[in-house]
């Protein structure tokens, strides 16, 4: 291998680590981060069954559901720690929060643009 | 002669990373009186808690044992989660250790409940032999994290209605504190790791 395909593979290689690194949803990183680490971890990896991993989702574990946990909190008397609602987000940021978690923690799908919904909250149950 | 430089270097680096650096025991942490001949250093004083099974927890139980001991509650939105991250790879590192032990503190007993800690021990999936969670009377609990160099009290304004410091501390066989890390930062968890594995040294267990 001559020295400049040499130089070409390592560029290559450094493009692909940074590719790799990437972030689509830079505001719902900083909003986890600000909302949502304490508690469950930098990197979604939660703490025991009190705090709940979150960087283990599989497809099935709907949009609506994580979004509508963070705007209203969850609690059941058989969990130890009660999750309080995230108050005085926007609808565009719970969608960036929720895209975040599924397609850039969890490599899954998002769902919904968040522009599409801008217009109106999406329903959750009281 | 580059040769020669190299082999001299290779030399070097080696004697270097041989030299075992012989550690100085751990410091007795806290203020010391000096009373006529002898110096009282600090140490844990009397306490009498409940632990998550009901029973009775006093100075005696520890005796024996290095313990890490913390102070949380169950409701805090803040710093405990990333504190018993902390206290769990501890955990996981001297599970099979008998003479670790780890000590968490509730200071909000009002709803920290011993069911509720037992539910939280559990959700940790931990063996309580091991790891005792306790709850007492609030300013006696309150009182005893500042012995533990823990700054802790009730704070209306604060996320849950406590402010506290995060701090991991080892006490030794004789209650005194020898090391501590703040549990907000895995980095200086790591050098209280090494730090006990000195201590378990001091009491004749090799890690």
């Amino acid at each position: 291998m001559g020295l400049k395909s040499k130089v070409l593979f390592i560029l290559f290689l450094l493009s692909m680590a940074i590719a790799c690194q990437h972030v689509t949803f830079k505001e719902g990183e900083i909003l986890y981060e600000t909302h949502c680490s304490h508690c469950h971890m930098p990197k979604g990896e939660g703490v025991g069954d009190i705090y709940p991993a979150l960087n283990n989702l599989t497809e099935d574990y709907a949009f609506e559901e994580i979004y509508c946990i963070i705007r209203n909190g969850k609690n059941s008397p058989d969990r130890v720690v009660e999750m309080v609602a995230i108050n005085g987000l926007s609808d565009v940021q719970l969608h960036n929060i929720v895209n975040y978690i599924k397609s850039d923690m969890n490599g899954l799908q998002h769902e919904f643009s968040a522009n599409a919904s801008r217009e109106h909250l999406l329903p959750c149950p009281e | 002669m580059t040769k020669n430089i190299l082999l001299g270097f290779i030399i070097i680096c080696s004697i270097w990373a041989c030299q075992e650096v012989p550690s100085e025991p751990l410091p007795i942490l806290g203020r010391q009186e000096i009373n006529g001949q002898d110096t009282i250093f600090h140490h844990i004083p009397d306490f009498s808690f409940t632990n998550q099974d009901g029973q009775t927890v006093v100075n005696e139980d520890l005796d024996n044992y290095l313990y890490l001991s913390d102070f949380f509650f169950t409701n805090c939105p803040s710093i405990c989660p990333i504190v018993k991250k902390q206290m769990l790879r501890i955990y996981d590192k001297y599970e099979n250790e008998p003479l670790i032990k780890l000590v968490s503190h509730t200071i909000d007993p009002k709803r920290d409940t011993v069911e509720k800690l037992k539910k939280y021990a559990e959700g940790l999936s931990v063996n309580t032999d091991k790891w005792m969670f306790l709850t007492g009377d609030k300013e006696e609990l309150l009182d005893i994290a500042e012995d533990y160099f823990v700054a802790a009290y009730e704070d209306a304004d604060a996320p849950g209605g406590f402010d506290h410091s995060g701090k991991i501390i080892l006490v030794d066989k004789k209650r005194h504190i020898r090391a501590f890390a703040e549990g907000t930062d895995p980095e200086d968890v790591t050098q209280l790791l090494k730090d006990i594995d000195l201590l378990l040294l001091e009491y004749g267990v090799k890690k």
